[in-house]
């Protein structure tokens, strides 16, 4: 390829032409403000000061367990509440790591992808037999076994949890602060490119073939059974990742974190953000990670400005929220179960449609 | 199209003996008995319920017989899970096409080459329409949409196209899938009358490319008009096997006909 | 000796009262294919709602009553107005969203009443008997009396009244029940109200023995989970059997291995079930559509 090609291809014309072509899409305008949005939040959260890299740092690790859940949940259908149960393994292998020679910077993460994927395939046995209900009742069974045994494990040996060592990266402290954050985002970003490529190959295609039917992916020649397994894997490696993250992030693992209602927590984001994608997963592990300490900032005021007493709800603030995030779970699940996503693109709809009506005189006419 | 044309010649046969399906504590097939000659169109027809695409998901590994046997050449069906049946040559395409509906065409046609393994699978492009022609008329997929005409909805939703496009599209992934041996079930349901003709023509085509056809349908006329030979069924027996003129002027499908005619529009959707 | 009776005695109850909340998920499941993970939430409101009856002065047979027929009433109108018509439709979407629902559930008792267990005035008297080594209060009887004649009269109205018999044909075969003419969201209604009223019942019947202690009771609603699967999802009768056995299961492990370990083996064994025999003991064999 000679260098003129290139230029011409970067050139700022093709480039606006490009971006006209992709943005003609119906749905790429929500794309468009969601990851517009998103970015800007980040960097929002880059600059912000401690507090506010303080609420990125746990957008960015429950962003990626929320990926982790979406490549499962979202991408090959498979509904599953044993989230909080990966993240367990995640937190739980790197304190055990500390104090060994692997506890250096980049083991921990990659043996708790190891061991992710490995209890993932385990996880995704009885899928083999059977889905749905069965699938979620089995994925719940596995939550509480999980709990149970680092439970168990913990108050044997660390009764206060396992510590984990600061994060360093070669000789340089990355704990806290901007350095942590820029480490989260860097990881997240990794493993959201990942996903994004991995899915668009043949394997992306065959986990959309099975969350649609998994009879009529047989009928094609798709090994259901198979492509369960590695999605199940896939999840499992990425939310044990999202859990070593968290145990940087809090400075031990403690299986009380871990519980079912953190489960809940992960399948209500993607769920909030749009279960179709993982822009939504992302969307919605912030929406939910930032929303209570906005709520705690604002409103006891806003209440006070309705003439509402706030007492209760700042009495009550852990639990009010609980409530709140499982009303909205109820909710979109019923009626908008693609979340976030699904709300702006009927927006979009909606805009394109007056657009061209009043270009072209009439409506779009409907698909052949 | 070469290699096609020699599987031809080693004649595989479709046997079907004695097969029964117990499913739920009920017999649903009863001693069912039929061969499919290599390169012929053979008509399944009976009235909703008669067990034809039990049938078929027999024939295709996903409902295992509690007796007889499915033999295709000299392989036992039976022992064949049924996304290998691609390996066999035999495709198979839906009673029902709802199921997809956030998949483009072109992307459901390339599931029928879409390989297992996960180094495969990686290096899959059948699904995207890319840039190079040459790349793309590499892929089974885009070839077989453009032999149905059906280029121009490659990239829509299949929930966007009409279900006409849809049967067809299904019917290019059955062809992708296993081209040798086609089991199509109710390829004209859901279809209104003048948009069989396309239909119609896409299996006289693939009549005269060879293939050998199992065709189901609940429209005694669109079967009898296409098909070599004719099975008539109800309640999950065979009635009548033979030419489509005999079996359909025999006492006993005629019976099975207007008796079943009072609840023919109860259209309970089955899957599959 | 008197540890093994104890511990029989202690199976008993436990039993019942994983049993009461058992024949609710077992309805719903029957009746419209939902697995409900809201009946902790349903227990929780039942206890508190006992609660603060019975502090409030009333009887105690009234106090049980009333609570019953609010939440049922209340667990009915849930369904019709947030449920129903996405419940038709898909049977798994609303199993899922019940899920919400025990957290909404959860919350509102939380903001209400707090966390920390509030102990219940002597409803029923303190006495104790002792049977065989084992310390019986009536407390416990009365529990075990609850579960066992609501679990006898559900299966009685499935086997004989007409709503039973609709109920069944329902879960036989919900497609053709709608061409018979069976309203599957009236019997859904029904199924729901029953599923709630039970779940009250059991809610009290647990906080009769201690206090009402809501983590307590939202583990039972979860725990309960392995009981329907051992006993058989949809059968009200082999909810009673899985929840006794269960809960046997339970306290043998607390005796032998120790207390860590109950929350795993109960749901190993749930793990077990559910991939070699699905149907659990009682269950008819579900039909796996393709
Ligand atoms: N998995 C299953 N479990 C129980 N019964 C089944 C199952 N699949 C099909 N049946 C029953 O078997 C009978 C035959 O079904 P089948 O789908 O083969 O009929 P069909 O001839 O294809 O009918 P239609 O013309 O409506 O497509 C029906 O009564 C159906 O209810
Ligand atoms: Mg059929």
């Amino acid at each position: 390829m000679t260098t003129d090609a290139i230029k011409d291809r970067t050139g700022a014309g093709v480039l606006g032409r490009t971006l006209g072509r992709m943005l003609g899409r119906q749905g790429s305008g929500t794309q468009f403000v969601m990851g517009a949005g998103l970015l800007a939040a980040a960097l929002w959260a880059l600059n912000g000061g401690p507090f506010l890299n303080l609420v990125g740092q746990s957008c960015a690790v429950y962003a990626v367990a929320a990926i982790g859940q979406s490549v499962l949940i979202g991408s090959a259908g498979q509904i599953a509440l044993s989230g909080a149960a990966f993240m367990a393994i995640g937190a739980f292998v790197t304190g055990s790591l500390a104090g060994t020679p692997l506890e250096t910077f980049p083991f921990p993460l990659l043996i708790c992808a190891v061991v992710g994927w490995l209890v993932g395939l385990l996880s995704g046995l009885p899928g083999l037999r059977f889905r749905g209900l069965y699938l979620l009742l089995s994925s719940l069974a596995l939550q509480f076994m999980v709990t149970a045994v680092t439970k168990n494990y913990q108050s044997a040996r660390h009764p206060a949890g396992l510590e984990v060592p600061p994060l360093h990266i070669g000789p340089l402290d990355v704990s806290t602060g901007q350095s942590f954050y820029i480490v989260l985002i860097t990881l997240l970003a990794t493993v959201y490119l990942v996903v994004a490529l991995v899915e668009r190959t043949g394997v992306g295609l065959a986990w959309r073939a099975i969350r649609e039917s998994e009879e009529a992916a047989a009928v094609s020649g798709v090994d259901a059974v198979r492509w369960k397994l590695y999605a199940f894997a896939m999840s499992g490696a990425i939310t044990a990742v999202a859990g070593c993250l968290m145990a940087y992030l809090v400075g031990r693992a403690d299986y009380e974190t871990y519980n079912l209602n953190l489960s809940i927590a992960l399948i209500t984001m993607i769920y909030i953000g749009g279960i179709r994608s993982r822009l939504g997963a992302l969307t919605g592990a912030v929406i939910i990670t930032a929303l209570p300490y906005i709520l705690q900032l604002r409103l006891p005021g806003w209440l006070a400005g309705l003439g509402i007493d706030a007492n209760w709800y700042t009495e009550n603030q852990s639990i009010a929220n609980a409530g709140l995030f499982n009303l909205l779970f109820l909710l979109v699940v019923l009626f908008e179960p693609e979340g976030v996503q699904g709300l702006l693109g009927k927006a979009e709809r909606l805009l394109r449609r007056t657009l061209s009506g009043r270009r072209t005189g009439r409506t779009t006419e409907s698909p052949a | 199209m070469n290699a096609d044309s020699e599987v031809k010649t080693d004649a595989r046969r479709l046997r079907v003996d004695g097969v029964d399906v117990d499913l739920g504590g009920v017999r649903i097939l009863r001693g069912v008995t039929f061969d499919v000659r290599p390169g012929e169109v053979f008509g399944i027809v009976g009235p909703n319920g008669a067990g034809k695409t039990t049938i078929l998901n027999v024939i295709d590994g996903i409902v295992r017989p509690s007796a007889g046997t499915v033999r295709y050449g000299d392989v036992d069906l039976c022992r064949v899970r049924p996304h290998d049946m691609r390996k066999h040559g035999i495709g198979r395409s839906l009673q029902s096409t709802h199921y997809f509906r956030d998949l483009t065409a072109l992307q459901l046609v390339a599931l029928g080459e879409l390989p297992n393994s996960i180094v495969g699978a990686l290096r899959f492009a059948g699904h995207r329409k890319r840039r190079k022609a040459q790349a793309e008329a590499r892929d089974k997929g885009m070839e077989a949409l453009r032999q149905f005409g059906l280029e121009q909805y490659a990239n829509r939703p299949l929930s966007e196209l009409s279900s006409a496009v849809q049967k067809l599209v299904d019917i290019a992934r059955a062809v992708v899938t296993g081209g040798e041996l086609l089991l199509l079930d109710e390829p004209t349901s859901g279809v209104s009358g003048h948009e069989r003709g396309g239909i119609g023509e896409a299996l006289r085509r693939l009549r005269t490319l060879g293939r050998t056809i199992v065709l189901i349908d609940h429209d005694p006329g669109f079967v009898t008009g296409n098909c070599d030979r004719l099975m008539a069924m109800n309640f999950g027996e065979v009635l009548d096997v033979g030419l489509p003129d005999e079996v359909m002027s025999s006492e006993a499908v005629k019976r099975s006909y207007l008796g079943e005619s009072a609840n023919t529009d109860v259209g309970i959707e089955r899957d599959l | 000796m008197s540890v093994v009776a104890q511990a029989v005695v202690g199976t008993i109850v436990t039993g019942s009262v994983y049993g009461l909340v058992g024949v609710g998920f077992a309805l719903l499941f029957r009746a419209s294919k939902v697995l409900s993970f809201a009946q902790g939430g349903f227990m929780l409101l039942g206890a508190f709602v006992f609660y603060s009856l019975v502090t409030g002065g009333r009887p105690f047979l009234p106090a049980v009553l009333v609570t019953m027929i609010t939440v049922a009433a209340f667990s009915a109108v849930v369904y019709v107005l947030i449920f129903a018509r996405v419940a038709a439709r898909e049977a798994f979407a609303t199993s899922v969203a019940t899920i919400g629902l025990a957290g909404v559930l959860q919350a509102a008792v939380g903001i209400r009443y707090g966390t920390a267990p509030l102990s219940l005035p002597d409803v029923v008297s303190t006495r104790a008997f002792r049977i065989l080594g084992a310390v019986v209060q009536v407390a416990d009887i009365v529990a075990v009396v609850m579960a066992v004649t609501v679990v006898a009269a559900l299966v009685l109205i499935l086997r004989h009244s007409q709503i039973g018999l609709r109920m069944n044909a329902v879960a036989d075969n919900a497609t053709l029940a709608v061409h018979l003419g069976i309203s599957s969201a009236r019997i859904a209604t029904v199924a729901w109200a029953l599923a709630g009223g039970t779940a009250a019942l059991a809610g009290i019947a647990f906080s009769l023995r201690s206090a009402v202690d809501p983590v307590g009771v939202a583990n039972i609603g979860l725990l309960a989970f392995p009981a329907i699967i051992l006993g058989g999802l949809g059968s009200v009768g082999g909810a009673l059997a899985g929840g006794l056995l269960l809960a046997g299961i339970q306290n043998a492990v607390r005796i032998g291995i120790g207390a860590g370990w109950v929350d795993f083996v109960s749901f190993a064994l749930m793990l077990g079930f559910l991939f070699f025999r699905p149907s659990g003991l009682f269950g008819k064999a579900e039909v796996v559509r393709l």
